[in-house]
């Protein structure tokens, strides 16, 4: 069960990541209006939103086994990352385009380079919609079940969905040993809630609007 | 202000770190060495993990540096899904367990498994029974460990005892019997039927016994017909369900049988809630984990599916073994490990779990008297058909496995039941299976 | 910032999103027209289209997809709506029953299912019975309820937050009842969010999955298209049917979006349209 928490705090850690870094990059490029094709790939990441993950499911393990990561964290951490991307996109970018053009050139008269821009201004700018992108990337990422049954055989990658269902079909009557596997899924996010509910509750909020 | 978030910020950095340091090899992509021997199976309970324990221990310390690592999945799970997944991992197992039939059959054909003639001990093989071992082409894939009674029926001794029971010799004596538990109170048989390969298997027995092997085989092929006079026999299930054999309120309400999973049932029988309980002969090693664990509050005996008026007392079993995967990096120490596992040693510690061993002197070490009588049904038995999960294609078994639960929460009647099944294999066909 | 600096921006998450999203879909959609048996991949047509259309098995998923459908927008959106509304008022004690409520939606759903499914566990858990044949899918979908209706709570109370109160203020004083209050002006007002809610529970009853799973992944009476698409393509391997059924249901969802998102232009117009 160990095991299981530190791959699930991995996987979700490193999608999260990955997905509010991405994102605010392409959300930030998204909200200029001159950016080419813009109102396409808004429409595209919209589609994307909204594309069930049946859709993608079936050809990707043969992708990820030929990108040679199946098996590994990574068959989660980039599957999850694109998954997440979407809602993440589409909010940065409604966040930035209400963001102040001031601020940008302010910074460029300032001779602040691009990559302290973005570190430095622009994520500490954004950080309500950062909160809220990574409090939704986490739940749905730790609690994701369906590729990560299909995607990892290896018992030592397992996260702790499919590991918990393993566990218990192998354990079916250690009571107290479930339990603890149980709580150890659902403290944490429990946990992680009551500190964050408004946080949550803004990105449930936010997500589902936009 | 700033220098507090400054710490901050350095103690979350190291705090990162600390934890890639701790645990990031998780994230390495790992290539399989020639120390590193993955073995994936499905011994599940306490008592046959300590035995693969100890072997694994002994083999490790007679091959310094090499390590074995066991990957253990639920067999309903290795069954339906983890027996071909497996091959898709990055992480392979060296060797691994398997049902004879239709799986080992596709893992030979994908090139998963591997002749294991040229790494074996000279005489290992002469300590086998000469059936048990199958060449293929003067090659040899796969290694017996046990064979496996599919349907066997338990019950409480000391139950049976106190209102007088027998274990019945017909199947007109055993639903007398059902009837009679009954009228006592008690339920019958606890069954779960809720993954449809418990009660399927039982209803493969029946066809088994009043069909025999070939022609219950042939129900199972794709494109053959369905001839309903070959499912009569099936009739013994609704007449079960009708009697109120898996029913009793108050401890299983009716219908409660598709609903129930297996290990559900299993413990239900276990913890003295029903006379009887229908599982095959690995359940000896779930018997022995609650001896340990003292909570069995009675004795067990077993008896095996009674055949009707003027059937053959077939048995439904499948053998179990090993085979060892090409991809391996050190096929010898793969081969040397199952040489160990089959070894007498342990062998005669599988066979107090109810493991019907291949080995010749089986009979000498098999001393469980639940296991000896096992050994007896399989000595005398004159047919064995194959438990349709693991004897043919799982689409097709799935099928049966569909109508017998069907029949069994009467959605299906069994006059309908050929129609069913050959429409549905029909359908198989029109998909391309 | 540049041109280019925009696009070098833009173009890690479209790698991303290409490579794991819409090249595997595409390839989902193409291995829909192949057979995938053994080694050889021959090109099928639309026949596991064709089969689709006759299949009895996917009828009685899709037909179970439906009912769930119509099930949790019950139990999810309408007992969302309900509980919104009984806590509209911003009170201490209202702020922790939303809390309250909302938490399950943080649970993962394998988690719901095993506690709920040892709790309805013949002969051990406490309601013995739930998961028969004939009420299955309703217990999966008040189970569903119980752990989504605080999320759409969520929703519609962001809604209720945005009447302005001047309307309210006046609907008063012209001695509307609660009840008149309710259907004559908030619910009006909460259209939008209607939509976005309606949105979810439609394309979420397509996508379900884990319950059904881990409570019931082998009986026909709670099978729905994605559990049969994944036992297609695992037990079966038949990658070919899987991905048939994977495109069919991708189809589903996507147009119960377009109908949602038609329905809501269609309407707006004619209220543009009308007397007002």
């Amino acid at each position: 069960m160990g095991a299981y928490f530190i791959n699930s705090l991995w996987v979700t850690g490193l999608s999260a990541a990955a997905v509010v870094c991405f994102g605010a990059w392409a959300g930030f490029a998204l909200s200029k209006a001159r950016f080419p094709l813009r109102k396409f790939w808004l429409a595209l990441f919209f589609i994307g939103m909204i594309l069930p993950v049946q859709s993608y499911l079936i050809p990707l393990t043969g992708l990820l086994e030929k990108l040679g990561v199946h098996d590994s964290l990574w068959a989660l951490i980039l599957p999850y990352t694109a998954q997440n991307l979407p809602v993440a996109i589409l909010l940065f970018a409604a966040f930035f385009v209400s963001l102040p053009a001031e601020l940008e050139e302010a910074a460029k008269l300032d001779g602040v380079r691009t990559a302290r821009f973005y570190f430095s201004i622009l994520l500490p700018v954004a950080r309500p919609a950062v909160a809220t992108i990574v409090a939704i990337t986490c739940l749905n990422t730790w609690n994701e079940f369906l590729m990560a049954m299909l995607f990892i055989v290896d018992p030592a990658m397992k996260t702790l969905p499919v590991g918990m269902i393993a566990f218990e079909q192998a354990h079916n009557t250690d009571y107290p040993a479930l339990l603890a596997g149980l709580s150890l899924i659902s403290v944490p996010t429990l946990l992680v809630y009551a500190i964050f509910n408004k946080q949550i509750i803004r990105g449930v909020i936010a997500g589902a609007v936009k | 202000m700033r220098d507090a978030r400054k710490l901050k910020r350095w103690f979350g950095v190291g705090f990162v770190t600390l934890a890639f340091v701790l645990t990031g090899h998780r994230l390495a992509l790992t290539q399989p060495g020639p120390n590193r021997l993955k073995f994936a199976h499905t011994f599940t309970t306490d008592s046959e993990r300590a035995i693969l324990d100890a072997a694994v221990a002994e083999f490790e310390r007679g091959h310094p540096g090499v390590k074995i690592e066991q990957i253990i999945s639920n067999s309903e799970v290795y069954n339906t899904v983890g027996w071909r997944l497996q091959f898709q991992g990055r992480n392979q197992p060296d060797l691994y367990f398997h049902w004879q039939g239709f799986k080992v059959e596709y893992c030979l054909e994908r090139g998963w498994a591997m002749d294991l003639t040229p790494h074996l001990a000279p005489g290992f093989l002469e300590q086998f029974v000469p059936s048990a071992i199958q060449k293929q082409n003067g090659a040899l894939y796969f290694l017996p460990q046990s064979i496996d009674i599919s349907n066997l029926v338990w019950y409480d001794r000391d139950r049976f005892a106190r209102l007088h029971l027998h274990e019945p010799g017909t199947l007109r004596e055993w639903l007398r019997l059902c009837a009679q538990l009954r009228q006592n109170g008690i339920l019958p048989l606890a069954q779960g039927n809720r993954d449809l390969w418990p009660m399927g298997n039982f209803a493969a027995e029946l066809l088994g016994q009043s069909l025999g092997v070939e022609k219950s085989g042939r129900l199972f092929q794709p494109h053959r017909p369905i001839n309903p006079e070959y499912l009569g026999r099936l009739q013994t299930l609704i007449e079960m369900r009708d009697l109120g054999c898996f029913d009793l309120s108050g401890v299983l309400e009716r219908g409660a049988i598709g609903g129930l999973g297996d290990i559900d049932a299993k413990v239900l029988f276990l913890s003295g809630r029903s006379a009887q309980h229908i599982l095959g002969s690995w359940f000896l090693a779930d018997v022995q984990d609650a001896r340990s664990k003292d909570e069995l509050k009675f004795s067990i005996g077993l008896f095996p599916v009674p055949p009707g008026d003027g059937e053959t007392d077939a048995l439904t079993a499948v053998t179990t073994g090993f085979l060892v995967n090409p991809t391996t990096r050190n096929p010898k120490a793969a081969v040397e490990f199952l040489e160990l596992l089959l070894s007498r040693k342990y062998q005669s510690e599988f066979a107090k779990l109810g493991n019907l061993s291949a080995r010749r002197d089986a009979v000498e070490f098999t001393s469980d008297p639940l296991a000896k009588r096992m050994l007896e049904l399989l000595a005398t038995t004159p047919v064995i058909v194959p438990p349709p999960d693991t004897g043919y294609r799982p689409e097709q078994a799935a099928v049966f496995y569909e109508m017998c639960g069907k029949l069994l929460t009467g959605r299906l009647g069994l006059p309908h039941a050929a129609e069913y099944w050959a429409k549905e294999k029909k359908n198989l066909a029109r998909k391309g299976l | 910032m540049t041109r280019r600096g925009q696009i070098l921006f833009f173009l890690p998450a479209l790698l991303v999103f290409l490579v794991f999203v819409l090249l595997p879909s595409t390839q989902t959609l193409i291995d829909s027209f192949y057979s995938h048996q053994g080694i050889k991949h021959p090109f099928v047509g639309t026949l596991y289209y064709r089969y689709a259309v006759t299949d009895p098995k996917f009828h009685q998923s899709l037909g179970n997809n439906l009912k769930y459908l119509l099930w949790t927008l019950l139990f999810e959106v309408a007992a969302g709506l309900a509980l919104a509304v009984g806590l509209e008022k911003n009170t201490r004690f209202n702020n922790f029953l939303r809390v309250a409520f909302f938490s399950p939606a943080v649970l993962s759903m394998v988690v719901v299912g095993l506690v709920f499914g040892f709790l309805f566990k013949d002969g051990v858990g406490v309601l013995p019975g739930m998961l028969n044949e004939g009420r299955a899918l309703l217990t999966i979908s008040v189970i569903s309820g119980w752990a989504s209706a605080g999320f759409f709570m969520v929703i519609f109370l962001a809604g209720l937050a945005n009447v302005p109160e001047d309307v309210l203020e006046a609907a008063r004083l012209d001695g509307a009842s609660a009840r008149q209050t309710f259907w004559r002006i908030k619910l009006p007002l909460l259209k939008e969010v209607i939509y976005v809610a309606l949105l979810i529970c439609f394309t979420g009853a397509f996508k379900a999955f884990d319950l059904f799973w881990v409570l019931l992944q082998n009986q026909e009476h709670t099978s729905i298209v994605s559990t049969l698409l994944v036992k297609e393509v695992i037990r079966f391997d038949n990658q070919g049917y899987g991905s048939t059924l994977a495109v069919i249901l991708t189809v589903l969802v996507l147009l119960s979006v377009a109908i949602i998102i038609g329905a809501k232009n269609l309407w707006r117009r004619g209220e543009r349209r009308g007397p007002l």
